[in-house]
């Protein structure tokens, strides 16, 4: 299954969602954790240092809207 | 025009005739779907690229779009011939850029802004405090031009008399067109103001102080602090950075909801739209309207043949407003989701000042709609700046409300 966004569909296989970010991508907008903050991480100038990994259901809207956030597109959530 | 050496699609674009908000909008909607990569003989000619997967790839792509000045007397970042000295970080690339970049990162970081909020909550509480009881203000100059340019001057440890004619020295930077008397004035008032940053930061490096121009004068890059010319032109950037492009945000956002009651509504019923609302705000009224680059090496780009050296316009209003990234993009969408809008840029040289300026823009527009919430726009009286090619803004906002008390 891709790793856009947008195809996240809670659900059908199991518990946990996938995160992963590009921090070649990050710049510190910090927009994901405005949108998700029991997701991401930040580190202290505001990069998204999140460990890729497995993300609870019940913070699978946080994790999708903060990707979503994101102006670089550097997080990938997958099912 | 499809020759081996690349097309080269020529239109008669001139940014400095963008005399109004309007004007300039409908001139980038035309150059958008008309020709949204193309290159024009004006203004020393340049390419511009008005489409939003154009715009965020060129803003990426550092190593082929320099920010580094290719003559050190023209701004790199704005097509205008320009009096400025060099701003840095922004006029460079890496690898110097990462020296640069990292004090304003450390300065205007996520926490650090965060524990600037007291201090912007005081001003504007202050500010309003000074018309809330005759039941008028003008909001540019009573509100949006002085609390950026206090909260910026405060946190560099300005010297208080002078806050004032620093930062309307930027002001009136960014309200003439380059070539105006009103422009060669500000230019002079300029001198005056790099001289006085060389005195601030001499003394800082002699007794520091708890302030931003002490952090900037002790910064250190591979051991070594920075030499006193690069070190003045961060402290200039902070400047021009911090004090005209929230200024010109919120003015736009205040005639926003002086002209659109529904909207005003909504914020009012459900203040916990103003996330989105800012981000819409921030949309539809990019206080950095344009940014220029330099080619860095022959390339193709979009089926064109770009040199080395050739002049590049990245606009940041246009990309906002491309249909293919953005639904209705003309429309002021107050829950918008998502709105990857590019008006703090993308890539490397994003602002760094993003978390302040939501900061200040988030409390000024609270406060506003708290204590003058049914204030009414004197249509007739409100000014636009006469030069919308890279910031815009206005003049006057003045309105009538009904009179509050003191906070």
């Amino acid at each position: 299954m891709g790793g856009h966004p947008r195809d996240v569909h809670a659900g059908d296989q199991g518990l946990t969602m996938r995160i992963s970010v590009d921090s070649d991508k990050c710049t510190g907008h910090a927009l994901c954790r405005a949108a998700g903050p029991n997701v991401y991480v930040l580190d202290e100038l505001g990069f998204n240092v999140t460990p890729a990994g497995e993300v609870p259901l019940e913070l699978a809207d946080e994790a999708v809207r903060g990707a979503l956030s994101c102006p670089e597109s550097a997080i990938t959530v997958e099912d | 025009m499809d020759g081996a050496e690349g097309r080269r699609p020529t239109v008669e674009f001139d940014v400095f005739v963008q005399h109004s908000m309007a004007a300039s909008d409908e001139a980038w909607r035309e150059l958008r779907e008309g020709c949204p990569v193309s290159w024009t003989p004006h203004n020393g000619g340049h390419w511009t690229l008005a489409g939003y997967e154009d715009v965020t790839t060129a803003f990426r792509d550092w190593e082929t779009f320099s920010s580094e000045r290719p003559d050190p007397e023209r701004c790199a970042i704005s097509i205008a011939h320009s009096p400025l000295p060099v701003l840095l970080p922004e006029e460079s690339d890496p690898p110097r850029w990462h020296g640069y970049r990292r004090i304003l990162a450390e300065l205007l970081s996520p926490g650090a802004v965060e524990r600037l909020r007291p201090r912007v909550e005081h001003w504007v509480g202050h500010l309003i405090d000074q018309f809330v009881e005759t039941g008028c203000a003008e909001l540019a100059h009573d509100l949006a031009v002085p609390l950026p340019s206090m909260v910026t001057m405060e946190w560099l440890g300005w010297p208080r008399e002078e806050w004032l004619p620093a930062a309307s020295t930027f002001h009136e930077m960014a309200k003439y067109v380059p070539g105006s008397p009103g422009y060669a004035e500000a230019g002079a008032r300029f001198g005056w103001l790099a001289g006085r940053i060389a005195e601030e930061m001499a003394d800082r490096r002699r007794h520091p102080r708890d302030d931003a121009m002490s952090r900037i004068a002790a910064h250190e890059v591979d051991g070594e602090l920075l030499p006193p010319e690069i070190a003045a032109s961060i402290v200039l950037i902070t400047l021009g950075g911090g004090v005209d492009t929230t200024t010109a945000l919120t003015s736009a956002a205040l005639i926003h909801l002086g002209r659109h009651r529904g909207d005003r509504q909504r914020l009012l019923a459900d203040p916990s739209l103003l996330d989105s609302a800012t981000e819409e705000f921030l949309r539809l009224y990019p206080p950095a309207r344009t940014h220029a680059r330099t080619v860095a090496h022959d390339t193709e780009f979009a089926g064109c043949a770009l040199r080395a050296g050739d002049r590049v316009l990245l606009s940041e209003i246009s990309a906002n407003r491309d249909t293919q990234s953005f639904p209705d993009a003309d429309r002021f969408v107050i829950d918008r989701f998502p709105n990857r809008h590019v008006s703090f840029g993308v890539g490397i040289h994003r602002c760094p000042g993003s978390h302040l300026a939501r900061l200040e823009f988030k409390t000024m527009i609270t406060h506003v709609l708290q204590r003058l919430p049914d204030f009414v726009l004197d249509e007739g009286a409100v000014v636009e700046y006469p030069n919308w090619s890279m910031i815009g803004g206005w003049a006057a906002i003045p309105v009538t409300f009904t009179p509050g008390t003191r906070g």
